[in-house]
């Protein structure tokens, strides 16, 4: 049992660490691409869920693009 | 089924092996990273990603493996026969697991796995390039402690010979606070590593903006709640259990726990001018990187056993030679990487007015890095004397009353000035005009109790929290009477209205007002207390700041097969009545005589708490330790209001600051 459960930690770390390499596993996050970050995504997904008002919105989304 | 002995041998293996697994996954990921990011290899980082959910995976399924044991008796186990026995409370047992050296670094090393598990599986919104540079300082800083679990002190170590029952849990430390005290603790400690990680991954990156900050706000805030929290239980736990007759004790294990805390909360209000005015930038690392050496140095003291404390585990290992050289590669190399990265820490505006919020905050900044600094030097004096060949000095809460009071008068004086301050600049007239019937109370409030106690310490620092509190309510009152006059809305209705409306500005003000409320407890609880010592027959009574207690006699009793002495005593006064009985329990040892315990019994109110503990007795005479203190209930709900506070600015967690709090760089991230 004890050693199964080993096994089993060992199997999925190598599994983690592995099949990126081989370029398989999850996808990656968006931090390991060389993209922008996603400051206009922030505020679509607030505007979405109402933390911050359309006006709210577009003040900063236009202070964002100028 | 293996016989008992081989179940423990066998679960032991595997949580070496588990351990043994974490230590090469974030020596993998480490190196991963490093190279990922000199070769440009993107499909490296990705795998020392993986790496460091590897390392988290495995450091779980170690703790788990660990309570496994404790809740199973596997007396085979060090860990488990040196702190449990086989009638401990299951609850007892669970929390055995960070009684003793190697557990709690082990508990250290998984509260580190999940903040790195979640790093690992959310990247930062704002800034997710800043992922892999922060996981590697993380995994970097879990090396350490993988490496003492592994080499130095293992959690899993075992002992051939068979034990049919353990140690058992230290008395004192069975009560509810003490099972969470070090959990909290730890979870403040650790936590702070979260914002020096990604200070550290942005100067890595080269970032100039402040995106880390951003980023790392909740989790600061989260780590100096639970810091905030297992402090107060601390004190707690050491005013109704080691009868004493106090709560802190200016102990270097007490300091080693607050030292960060005073740090954080430098960082907490400096990291508002940079959001703000792109202000404090260099300084603000350092500050955090300062916390993050306080935690280490905390970890050291309490783990070394290098200063004498009640708290210290003993040098069984041989550790502190590991931590003292943790300690100076960590800061050298935050250091260097501050000195390299120096030209992208410049501040985007010159220095603010003399008189402006930017500059209150400075000051606030001075007066608390001051009192770390005291604190700081207070507690290493002692090695620092006996390195020097001079004789052991013990540092006393004298040095850190004179010190820390009138520092502590500042601070609170500052938070009554900084709301009537704007940003930028003032006119003296503007500031003068908010602050002249705050200052008229706090003047009144100064003389009334240098009246009434004679005590100028007490006085001016009452004059000081009326300020505060003035200032403090008068914002309160003009958000809720604008809401109420802006929305036509009702006084209850209002008043939740303008409190969610900015849950970060009110959520701050609600922190100062426990505050405010727990340095009035402080202060009355130190300066008032009126304490004496008496020996009394059954019947006789002795009097003290206005209580009158009766003995009523001696009594044995058995509770759970321990002797137990207690002494009745009926306490009356301050309007009420109340039975007392502070005992004495002897607990069996491992070998030698069972020791006596004392437990003190008092009478709590909103104003006073009267304090009692059985000292000895002679024949039907009993010595007894006699305290009144005022207003210690109000550092427990000071605490209360302060955590309260915290969650509520917690719950804002708006992407970006209104448009005309929204600093120049922080869109600089997009250009």
């Amino acid at each position: 049992m004890d050693s199964l459960i080993f096994a089993l930690v060992l199997l999925a770390t190598l599994a983690l660490v592995g099949l990126p390499l081989i370029g398989r596993g999850p996808a990656a996050p968006a931090g390991h691409e060389e993209q922008l970050p996603s400051l206009a995504t922030a505020l679509r997904e607030d505007l979405a869920t109402g933390k911050l008002t359309p006006e709210q919105y577009r003040e900063a989304d236009g202070e964002r693009s100028s | 089924m293996a016989p008992k002995g081989g179940w423990g041998i066998a679960l032991a293996g595997l949580g070496r092996d588990l351990l043994r697994l974490a230590g090469a996954a974030a020596l993998y990921a480490v190196l991963a990273y490093a190279l990922g990011y000199l070769l440009r290899r993107p499909a490296l980082r990705r795998s020392a990603r993986g790496a460091a959910m590897g390392f988290s995976l495995s450091v779980l399924v170690a703790a788990t493996v660990l309570w496994r044991g404790l809740v199973t008796d596997q007396f085979a186990l060090l860990a488990v026969s040196g702190e449990t026995s086989r009638t401990l409370p299951l609850a007892y047992k669970l929390t055995a697991f960070w009684s003793g050296f190697s557990g709690s670094l082990l508990l250290w090393l998984l509260v580190l796995a999940l903040f790195i598990l979640y790093a690992s599986l959310r990247p930062p919104r704002r800034d997710p390039e800043l992922q892999g540079p922060s996981l590697l300082v993380m995994l970097a800083v879990a090396l350490f402690y993988l490496f003492i679990v592994n080499f130095v002190a293992s959690p899993f170590a075992t002992t051939s010979a068979s034990i049919y029952e353990g140690a058992g849990l230290n008395p004192l430390l069975q009560y509810p606070e003490m099972m969470i005290h070090p959990l909290l603790l730890y979870a403040g400690y650790v936590g702070l590593t979260v914002p020096f990680a990604y200070a550290m991954g942005a100067l890595l990156l080269g970032r100039r903006d402040l995106g880390w900050l951003l980023q790392t706000r909740r989790t600061t805030l989260v780590a100096w709640l639970f810091l905030t929290a297992g402090i107060a239980l601390g004190a707690h736990w050491s005013y109704r259990v080691l009868g004493w007759g106090g709560y802190w004790a200016w102990d270097p294990v007490e300091n080693a726990a607050f030292l960060p805390w005073v740090t954080a909360t430098a960082f907490l209000h400096s990291a508002n001018v940079q959001q703000r005015r792109g202000m404090m930038k260099a300084w603000n690392v350092v500050l955090v990187s300062a916390t993050f050496l306080l935690t280490i140095l905390g970890t050291f003291i309490t783990r070394s056993g290098i200063v004498d404390s009640v708290h210290t585990f003993s040098n069984e290992n041989g550790v502190w030679p590991y931590f003292l050289g943790y300690l100076a590669v960590a800061g050298v190399l935050s250091a260097a990487l501050m000195v390299w990265r120096r030209d992208r820490l410049r501040d985007d505006l010159a220095a603010p007015g003399a008189l402006s919020k930017e500059a209150s905050f400075l000051v606030n900044n001075v007066l608390l890095v001051g009192l770390a600094v005291a604190i700081l030097w207070g507690t290493l004096y002692p090695l620092i004397s006996q390195a020097a060949g001079g004789l052991p000095v013990t540092v006393g809460p004298p040095f850190y009353d004179a010190v820390g009071g009138p520092i502590a008068v500042g601070l609170i004086v500052l938070m009554g000035v900084c709301p009537l301050i704007p940003w930028r600049s003032a006119t003296l007239r503007r500031v003068l005009r908010g602050l002249w019937a705050p200052f008229a109370l706090g003047v009144a409030a100064t003389l009334a109790v240098l009246a009434g106690t004679g005590s100028t310490g007490l006085a001016v620092l009452v004059g000081g929290l009326w300020l505060a509190a003035s200032t403090l309510g008068r914002e309160f009152y003009l958000g809720w009477s604008a809401r109420r006059r802006g929305r036509g809305e009702g006084p209850l209705r209002a008043l939740v209205g303008f409190l969610g409306q900015n849950r970060r500005r009110y959520g701050g003000y609600i922190v100062h007002v426990g505050v405010l409320v727990l340095a009035a407890g402080v202060a009355f609880s130190t300066l008032e207390t009126h304490q004496r010592t008496v020996t009394l027959r059954p019947g006789q009574s002795a009097t003290i700041g206005g209580y009158r207690v009766r003995f009523t006699g001696l009594r044995i009793a058995y509770p759970e097969g321990e002797r137990q002495v207690s002494a009745g005593l009926v306490v009356t006064g301050g309007g009420g009545r109340s039975v007392l009985t502070p005992s004495q329990t002897f607990f069996p040892q491992v070998s030698g005589p069972a020791q006596p315990t004392g437990l003190p019994a008092l009478s709590s109110g909103p104003l006073t708490d009267v304090y009692t503990v059985l000292s000895g007795w002679q024949g039907r005479e009993a010595t007894l330790l006699l305290i009144v203190l005022p207003l210690v209930s109000w550092i427990w709900a000071g605490a209360l209001i302060v955590v309260l506070g915290i969650l509520l600015s917690l719950s804002d967690d708006r992407a970006l600051l209104r448009r005309k709090e929204l600093p120049k760089e922080a869109t600089a991230w997009t250009a």
